[in-house]
């Protein structure tokens, strides 16, 4: 019984430490340092959306045993399968340029060395983890350090904020200094960050790697639904950190150094260290999920053998698909390219990328074929038809927005 | 009749893009005044001085931190470089925008003047930082004077174009 | 072991019923996974090889959509192959460059085509054990299990 709880435990903690991402650390930094609270709401809903779609993905794999982009091919055909594959293997990638830029952004704060200079040691790094490490205790790795983003939340209390006038930004609807079209392509943004399209795919994956069967449909309904509005609670902190410190200094963020001056602010040079450790974990878990992830939609989408839990000669073309995103990641980092701003990006063309992923998931849930009698009951399929509804609105605003307030301006 | 129809398109679509290129050129080719929309161009000066500002005040957080021992000095020169960074790039777009008018112009050169002022104020933080601990007053100071800078160019540049009375 | 054709184009008329599971070639066969012995993917299932039942071999696609006949027809083989562009814009790819993995190496069709056979020995994972033999099984721990060794 208490090895059991602190199996759920374990879950928990790990989907908490797992939610953050560099989108997340970077969108809610900058958001926090221009809006204030005022884009909170945002995250919320962003936070009940990832959970919906990735309990019904964690339930597909579970019940059916086979993994999204499987059925995805099945169901929609070669043609707007392929289409779909095209579509989240680049915003994947894209997240992944990300992620290992958010690796070696965050090392460079605790080393002084170059972040180019890390980008190639980070990407190795990745590799060789993907290459040996057991799927289970990369994960729970990777999910327990990124706790320590718990730093933030830290700061937020020492720093003693006024909580009222906190509250109050979370009321309002925009900031003085800022126009409403900025406003709402930060909303998209964050909204974007929040519920990354690759992890629907690495849910539905990871599940089959885990050996999950219905009887796990319990915890994995746990993780999700405790960890993952506590991992909001830390993208929260990380905005109210910068809007308290950041926005009355009149910076607006635009590196991942601005992050820790918060944070320095309030605990000195031990929190300042625990959180680099946070962000180092945190984007590190997250390069590993989209590189396993690009692995994942490619081998399922052409029917290769494909999983962590063999032997990397039984699944070779997996591995090597893994390898080639990776070399791409650090061939677009190579270029001298701001990983800032790739990070920004990347988290729009989420929210473009998003109704593509989520409703052949959607579909798949209620399709009694692979399900039984676990299709989705009535509040899941109407919650994703909500969300179904948001997602498109997104998608269709992110690009004309984009191009009104020139990406944020 | 099938064959027809893409030789049509295609014609088509060589029709369109001729009209876009003879426009293209037509515009490009016009002169600087009807090209150089000043108020925007100002717009846009004004977003690097914010840019500016904004790194001169990411230094001197990081300055009073580190003086406090508060940050560990590696992140701090991270930081103030991440900064110095934010702060070229703004002279770099500052100096690269035209602009046709007289007064703006003039607010031009106030903004170029302030944004490149900025510039050695947070590349001699990084200095402070790798030298031997001292009191950050001077740098503070110079970092101060910098903004104060900036400020007052970007309320120029802001009344140039209208969006706050002189 | 014979399954009864009922492609969706010609179900119009309703089947007459008869013992065992009804499939539909498309629905239940087309695009899926195809496991081997041991579960591990094989490739995705890209089209079927059928026979009329009584008459010469004469092989056709249920893909293609080109009927054989109007007798019943038997399934030879799965097939494999270079399919994406000629899925997606038409056409078919010559017969040498398709794998057939005969019919009768079937065991069960559920959420997945699953093989009696173990995959290693199918021509159609060839790139796969390329990729293995000179590149995957080359590079140190390559073939060790993650997490041991």
């Amino acid at each position: 019984m208490s090895r059991r709880l602190l199996v759920v435990a374990l879950g928990v903690l790990t989907a908490i430490g797992g939610f953050v991402d560099a989108g997340d650390l970077v969108t809610n930094a900058v958001v926090g340092s221009r809006f204030g609270l005022s884009l909170v709401w945002v995250v919320a809903v962003g936070v009940v959306g990832i959970c919906v779609f990735a309990h019904m993905s964690g339930k597909v794999a579970a019940v059916s045993g086979r993994a999204t982009f499987e059925i995805i091919r099945e169901r929609l055909g070669p043609t707007a399968a392929g289409l779909n594959l095209l579509a989240s293997l680049a915003v994947t990638v894209l997240t992944l340029v990300a992620e290992v830029g958010g690796i070696a952004l965050a090392l460079q704060l605790a080393s002084s060395v170059d972040h180019r200079l890390w980008v190639p040691v980070a990407a190795l790094a990745l590799w060789l983890v993907l290459w040996r490490v057991k799927f289970s205790v990369m994960e729970n790795a990777a999910g327990l350090l990124g706790l320590a983003l718990v730093g933030f939340a830290v700061a937020v209390f020492l720093l003693g904020p006024d909580w009222a006038e906190l509250g109050a930004q979370v009321a309002q609807r925009s900031a003085a200094t800022e126009t409403g079209a900025t406003y709402w392509y930060f909303a998209v943004a964050l909204f974007g960050a929040a519920m990354t399209p690759y992890e629907v795919f690495f849910f539905s994956s990871g599940g089959v790697e885990e050996g999950w069967g219905t009887k796990d449909l319990a915890t994995s309904r746990l993780n999700v639904l405790v960890g993952f509005p506590l991992g909001g609670l830390l993208s929260v902190a990380i905005a109210a950190s910068a809007a308290v410190v950041l926005l009355p200094a009149g910076i607006a963020v635009d590196s991942m150094a601005q992050l820790t001056l918060p944070v320095a602010q309030a605990g000195g040079t031990l929190l300042v260290a625990v959180v680099i450790v946070g962000l180092v974990a945190a984007t590190s878990g997250a390069a590993i999920e989209t590189t396993l992830s690009t692995g994942y939609t490619l081998a399922q989408y052409l029917g290769w053998s494909w999983g962590k839990f063999r032997r990397p000669a039984e699944a070779p073309r997996f591995h090597l698909a893994m390898i080639v995103a990776l070399v791409v990641a650090v061939g677009v980092l190579m270029t001298n390219v701001d990983p800032i701003a790739v990070t920004e990006y990347s988290v729009v063309f989420s929210a473009v990328a998003l109704p593509l992923t989520y409703v052949p998931i959607l579909v798949v849930a209620n399709d009694p074929e692979y399900m039984g009698e676990h299709v989705n009951g009535r509040v899941m399929n109407f919650l994703g038809t909500v969300y179904l509804v948001i997602l498109v609105v997104a998608a269709v605003a992110a690009i004309p927005l984009m191009i009104v307030t020139e990406a944020g301006g | 009749m099938t064959r027809d129809l893409p030789r049509r398109l295609r014609r088509a679509c060589a029709a369109v893009a001729a009209a876009c290129v003879t426009a293209g050129a037509l515009v490009a080719c016009g002169p600087a005044a009807v090209r150089a929309d000043d108020v925007n161009a100002l717009r846009s000066v004004s977003d690097h001085l914010d840019a500016s500002a904004s790194a001169v005040a990411t230094a001197r957080l990081a300055v009073r931190a580190r003086a406090t021992g508060r940050l560990p000095s590696v992140t701090a020169d991270a930081t103030v470089a991440e900064a110095a960074e934010t702060a070229t790039g703004a002279v770099h777009g500052i100096g690269t925008l035209t602009v046709a008018g007289q007064d703006a112009a003039g607010a031009r050169e106030k903004a170029l003047d302030a944004a490149s002022g900025a510039v050695g104020p947070i590349a001699a933080v990084r200095t402070w930082l790798g030298g031997s601990p001292s009191a950050p007053d001077d740098v503070l100071r110079a970092l101060d004077d910098a903004a104060t800078a900036l400020d007052d160019a970007d309320r120029m540049v802001r009344r140039t174009t209208g969006e706050v009375a002189p | 072991m014979s399954v009864r054709r009922a492609e969706k184009a010609r179900s119009a008329v309703p089947e007459p019923p008869q013992p065992g599971r009804v499939l539909d070639a498309r629905l239940h066969l087309l695009d899926r996974q195809v496991l081997d012995v041991d579960g591990v993917p094989v490739c995705t299932l890209d089209d079927l090889e059928l026979d009329d039942v009584a008459a010469e071999p004469a092989t056709r696609a249920a893909g293609g959509g080109t009927a054989v006949g109007d007798g019943p027809v038997v399934i030879r083989a799965l097939l494999s192959g270079p399919v994406l562009g000629t899925r997606m814009f038409g056409g078919r790819p010559p017969g040498s460059r398709w794998h057939r993995l005969p019919w009768r190496d079937v065991t069960d069709i559920g959420t997945a085509v699953r093989l009696g056979v173990p995959g290693a020995r199918l021509d159609v994972t060839w790139l796969e054990r390329w990729a293995r033999n000179h590149v995957v099984g080359r590079i140190p721990g390559g073939r060790a299990r993650p997490g041991k060794g």
